[in-house]
């Protein structure tokens, strides 16, 4: 392997890139068309604007254990300790309650007609709630576990210890001394359910986790600030959800899927080697040009043109009204990161066709249907593959679906949540991640497949 | 003299059942160093099959190639810098100038740059493409692109030269230009097999030839013992105005007992006669045919070529 041979390829393609006749209106004339089209479907119509969102509830939460409740039970200490959460609802089911009723306010930041974002429906048991689901009945659902409450006090106590040095029912006991200890090492995930391919989930997933985000961060340093206390969040917590129209909201998909669409050009380019009547790649298989790195120089030259689709993607989608909130740099770095999906693409395509016509027409097409397997476009079956095992945030989980299996499911969620819901790259990392080992995984078996394929 | 390529019972079939191809069918032959070797052999006999086995393109069903020792599928990284093909399609990149195309196979090659440069320019100016090398290779004339196709296997300077076809549609210039450039390869230390179905090629360009047929070497030897085997002197064909098969094979069959004549055949509608010292006999020949009420209308007198040779084993002509 040698940089003179990984340029020469690279600097070959490039060449033939610039050269080709279409390719250049291709990338220019894609990005708008694609946008464009989504844009004149939907900018004027009022599809997808209605955004209140049902929501089911499911609170299995046993609230606190027995001990707490004596103790809290104490209307002398229910007033001396004030700041710690003492409502009888709350001893009894939880402090999972005060989710929901914040839950239940919550509005647009940006919405003049004050529309409540999230419909509560209370649910007792999982059956009728996953029926509700099912039916579509429901858009979401929030599932607190039996020892929600208890696992909240326990990660509460071992917060404080890491940040501060000792536990917080310690510093209580020094005022109270028969305030019982925290419960230690108790697990209890809140978990969303609700069918991941269906945009109306997807969506208010995003609000959701944006919220329930905010209010672990804040719950997390509970007490810290001007005596608020443990869990007890106030009409003080302020979180900026804004509303968006439905075009708007389609956006992130569609430049990710863009994304995903671009390997038809340069199959072709590689494609373009096998042509019956001239088999140019017979010269590079008889030369001293290592598989890699034709590998390599084929894929340096496809990180510019990326760069530059992906900009005007973006580019194309702001001018026809996209105004996200969100963070556009990490945005922009999202859809960038999609390239090693979008580029093994290219060599499983090139891997099986030796028609560059044929390669473009496959690649065109099996884009769209990973399209529709990720649920951009119509609802596919829900087919859970682990339950409730996808860690959303801190503390958070869904179920993995098999759809979950494809790179673009995650880099959708990811860009979709940061553009739109202004998600910090901490709280879109486990999609990240889920969506570069994925990446990584098929790109290098697609190499590999295409080297054994065209170098054997 | 030194073997550099040995190759045994080369088989490779395509397809199966009824569709079953034996495109190459057991061929065994060596190849001296600094010889032309040429394949000659109508369309589909096998020759670029065999070619794409010997360089190691094509894995075959049965048989070895050795290259200079070397296994060219086990060990081919040993042998990628001493083998160049010159590919019977026209395989360049069409988008890339002629320069352009020339660089990226040095690249490829990880040629020093200096050295790259000297090798491009007298490529191309021994072809005489100078006037053409800054041209998008697709704006050239077929004769050019044949031109550019055959140096582009030698940007490497490689010892052993795998040539398919490298004149099909070629006018008498490029054609020459081309002859040139091939004979003097092995001057230039290097060895060279060639394929064609042009007998005039491997009749010229070649120290040895293969006939192949059907998958099959017919016969291997100098283009001077091939001819000679089949019988000494020069041919002349007559063409006559009664040309049905009948009156041809009689007046055949009467010149093949008549003084000086070694044979006489009918091929493609015509009588062949060999004859030694046909020259001076010819008014003879054409006096008694007229006796025999063959009247002649047409006459070509012409030495033995590998397509005899070809004809007199298949039967058939090269080019049906
Ligand atoms: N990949 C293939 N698949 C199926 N059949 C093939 C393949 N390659 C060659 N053949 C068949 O094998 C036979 C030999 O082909 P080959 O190209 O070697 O002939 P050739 O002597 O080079 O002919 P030409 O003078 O036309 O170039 C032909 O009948 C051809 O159709
Ligand atoms: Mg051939």
């Amino acid at each position: 392997m040698s940089r003179t041979q990984i340029l020469g390829i690279a600097k070959r393609m490039g060449t033939q890139t610039i050269r080709s006749t279409w390719t250049i209106p291709y990338l220019i004339i894609f990005p708008l068309f694609f946008i464009g089209v989504y844009w004149f479907a939907f900018s004027t119509s009022n599809i997808g604007n209605n955004q209140t969102f049902d929501l089911g509830i499911l609170n299995q939460d046993t609230g606190f254990g027995d001990e707490m409740k004596t103790f809290l039970n104490n209307e002398t200490i229910q007033h001396e300790m004030e700041w710690f959460p003492h409502s009888p609802e709350i001893i009894e089911k939880g402090i999972g309650i005060e989710v929901i009723y914040i839950l239940k306010d919550l509005q647009y930041t940006n919405d003049s007609e004050s529309e409540k974002i999230f419909n509560i429906h209370n649910f007792n048991t999982s059956n009728e709630l996953e029926l509700a689901l099912e039916k579509r009945d429901l858009d979401i659902a929030l599932v607190f576990p039996q020892n929600y409450t208890n696992a909240s006090l326990s990660i509460a106590n071992s917060y404080w210890f890491t940040e501060y040095g000792f536990f917080l029912h310690d510093l209580i006991q020094a005022n109270f001394s028969d305030f019982p200890d925290f419960p230690t090492s108790v697990n209890g995930t809140i978990q969303i359910t609700g069918d991941n391919n269906y945009l109306n989930y997807k969506i208010s997933n995003s609000i959701l986790s944006i919220f329930l985000n905010q209010y672990h961060d804040m719950s997390n340093i509970f007490g810290t600030t001007g005596g608020k206390l443990i869990l007890s969040l106030n009409e003080d917590f302020q979180i900026n959800i804004p509303k968006y129209s439905f075009f708007e909201m389609m956006v992130p998909g569609l430049i990710m899927f863009a994304i995903i669409i671009e390997p038809s050009l340069f199959s072709m380019f590689l494609c373009n080697e096998f042509k019956a009547d001239s088999r140019t790649f017979d010269r590079i298989r008889i030369s001293p040009l290592s598989p890699r790195s034709y590998v390599f120089g084929s894929l340096l030259i496809q990180i510019p043109i990326l760069l530059i689709q992906t900009f005007l993607l973006f580019l194309a989608s702001f001018l026809l009204g996209f105004q996200p909130h969100g963070n556009i740099v990490l945005g922009f770095l999202i859809a960038c990161l999609m390239f090693p999906f979008s580029a093994s693409l290219t060599y499983i395509t090139a891997a099986f066709f030796s028609d560059e016509n044929v390669a473009g027409t496959v690649t065109g097409f099996g884009a769209p249907i990973l399209g529709f397997m990720t649920g951009a476009f119509v609802d596919t079956p829900k087919i859970v593959l682990f339950r409730n095992s996808f860690p959303i945030a801190s503390g958070m989980a869904r179920d993995f679906l098999l759809w979950d299996l494809i790179p673009l499911t995650h880099g959708v969620n990811a860009i979709r949540q940061v553009l739109l819901y202004d998600f910090t790259l901490e709280m879109i990392i486990y999609d990240l991640i889920a969506m570069l080992i994925l990446s990584g995984v098929y790109l290098t078996i697609f190499i590999l497949i295409y080297i054994k394929m065209r170098f054997k | 003299m030194k073997n550099i390529i040995e190759v045994s019972n080369l088989k490779k079939y395509f397809g199966r059942g009824d569709k079953l191809v034996k495109a190459v069918d057991g061929i065994s032959l060596e190849i001296h160093e600094k010889e032309i070797f040429g394949f000659l052999g109508p369309n589909g006999a096998g020759k670029t099959t065999s070619l794409r086995m010997i360089i190691g393109l094509l894995k075959p069903d049965v048989g070895e190639v050795s290259i200079m020792g070397n296994n060219p599928y086990k060990n081919g990284k040993k042998l990628k810098r001493e083998l160049g093909i010159i590919p019977q399609s026209l395989t360049f990149y069409t988008d890339l100038t002629v320069e352009e195309n020339l660089w990226f196979l040095a690249k490829i090659y990880d040629l020093p740059k200096d050295l790259a440069k000297d090798r491009i320019d007298s490529l191309i100016s021994k072809v005489g493409l100078d006037e053409k090398r800054k041209q998008l290779a697709r704006t050239l004339s077929g004769g050019l692109q044949r031109r550019l196709n055959l140096i582009l296997g030698l940007i490497h300077d490689p010892s052993i030269i795998l040539c398919d076809e490298p004149t099909p549609g070629l006018d008498p210039q490029s054609r020459a230009v081309v002859w040139d450039f091939i004979r003097d390869l092995p001057n230039q230390g290097k060895t060279v097999i060639l394929t064609t179905h042009f007998m005039e090629e491997a009749d010229r360009l070649s120290d040895r030839v293969a006939i192949i047929d059907n998958g099959k070497i017919l016969v291997l030897d100098t283009p001077q013992k091939l001819k000679a085997s089949i019988g000494e002197g020069d041919l002349v064909e007559f063409t006559l105005f009664r040309d049905d098969q009948h009156h041809l094979e009689k007046i055949s069959n009467l010149l093949k007992g008549y003084n000086g004549i070694v044979d006489s055949f009918v091929s493609s509608g015509r009588i062949v006669i060999r004859a030694l010292d046909v020259v001076p006999r010819l008014s003879k020949i054409l006096n008694y045919m007229e006796s025999e009420n063959a009247v002649i209308e047409n006459m070509k007198i012409r030495s033995t070529t590998l397509e005899d040779v070809f004809i007199n084993l298949t039967g058939r002509a090269l080019r049906d």
